[in-house]
């Protein structure tokens, strides 16, 4: 099944097939072991190694769009931990209830991390 | 791009109607602090023969509005059809003038990816720069209404482009097969594909100058370009074989056919009707 996704996915990114092969991997390491794997932009990076970041937007929406990872913009409390998971930045409200500190809260764009999961 | 707010983002955001670059407009600051290098990108656009090629400031214009890619305008001049279908003499003029042009822009981007989209007598041009060896590279390599030689060896040059090359191919283009037919050099790779692993063939229902449009551009140029994506043409997948009478008529080699009759008439003239 991962297998198809990933032969698609390479269809589409030719030249970044090796780069669509380590994120293979990425995965199959994930399913293998318990818990949620979360990973920042940078890392992902780090670890896929595509010829540039436009390429590497592109390869991550597409493996979000077959379910092969999930994406979230996490809003993070200025006390520290995030606060809330959105699928797209338009959905997040301009005021959130910050739990950590008990009342309503202006959300700034700094306080917005974009985060990839392996696991659902 | 610097917002002074979340809403203001917001709003950028809604502007955008294309989903794949509302993607990337999303999350590309998240990306920004990975500090990844940006290299310029040129794409030579390059004519056919026997036109003056309107259709090359048009993308031109859209691709400059639209991206960050730098799109440069390469052209020959007017080939007229009878110099086309000389197998010698004007081609490699033509061939030379586009590689001096070519080599120009090297000298004054020497850092850039250079990527070439080519139509027609183009991509016979680009292929016989490509098997001359010498310094020119691409980055991609796009080719509509082909007419090079199906049984160009591409993984000889392999080394001087980014695989794979993509080849559009128009359903309704009679003029590769025309070219094959009439002259020599040429082939039908515009009709029928390279069928080889470092090229993608992807059909499409047009005819010769079909591809020439900012909304093809758009649609199928634009993210293998930016990207190397490869998207599907959905005529690409359930295309019917030509019919025999079609292959036959594709296939024929007139010039011979036209060599044959002119020695007979020829040889008539001078030897029998004395």
């Amino acid at each position: 099944m991962y297998s198809t996704k990933f032969d698609t996915l390479i269809d589409e990114f030719p030249e970044e097939s090796a780069a669509v092969g380590r994120l293979l991997e990425l995965v199959r390491d994930g399913e293998s072991r318990p818990g949620i794997k979360e990973y920042p932009p940078n890392r992902l990076y780090d670890v896929l190694r595509p010829s540039n970041f436009r390429v590497l937007v592109q390869i991550l929406s597409s493996a979000v769009d077959k379910g092969l990872l999930r994406r979230s913009f996490r809003v993070l409390s200025s006390t520290g931990g995030g606060i809330g998971d959105f699928d797209s930045i338009v959905d997040i409200p301009l005021e959130l209830y910050d739990s950590r500190m008990g009342r309503n809260v202006e959300v700034s764009q700094d306080a917005i991390e974009l985060i990839f999961f392996i696991k659902q | 791009m610097q917002f002074n707010s979340l809403q203001e983002r917001q709003s950028y955001l809604r502007s955008f109607s294309d989903p794949a670059e509302y993607r990337i407009a999303e999350a590309a600051p998240y990306f920004f602090s990975a500090g990844l290098p940006q290299r310029q990108h040129i794409v030579v656009l390059l004519h056919g023969m026997n036109t003056d090629a309107e259709w090359q400031e048009a993308i031109a214009d859209a691709i400059r509005n639209s991206t960050n890619i730098e799109p440069l305008v390469v052209g020959y001049g007017n080939f007229h059809p009878l110099k086309f279908a000389v197998p010698f003499f004007f081609r490699q003029g033509r061939i030379n003038k586009v590689l001096t042009d070519l080599r120009g822009i090297r000298l004054r981007h020497p850092d850039a990816d250079i990527s070439v989209v080519a139509h027609s007598f183009g991509t016979y041009i680009v292929a016989k720069i490509l098997a001359a060896g010498g310094e020119v590279k691409f980055h991609r390599v796009l080719l509509c209404g082909a007419i090079v030689d199906t049984d160009f060896d591409w993984s000889a040059v392999s080394g001087r482009f980014s695989a794979p090359v993509l080849n559009d191919i128009g359903r309704r283009d009679i003029w590769p097969s025309m070219a094959k037919s009439w002259s020599w050099g040429y082939g039908n790779s515009g009709c029928i594909g390279f069928q080889n692993s470092l090229v993608r063939d992807r059909h499409f229902t047009l005819a010769h100058s079909g591809f020439l449009n900012v909304r093809h551009m758009q649609r199928y140029w634009l993210p293998y370009l930016l990207d190397g994506k490869v998207v599907a043409s959905r005529y690409s997948a359930r295309r019917r074989p030509m019919g025999t009478i079609e292959r036959v008529f594709r296939a024929f080699s007139w010039k011979y056919l036209a060599l044959l009759v002119g020695g007979v008439w020829w040889a008539a003239k001078h030897w029998f009707l004395r």
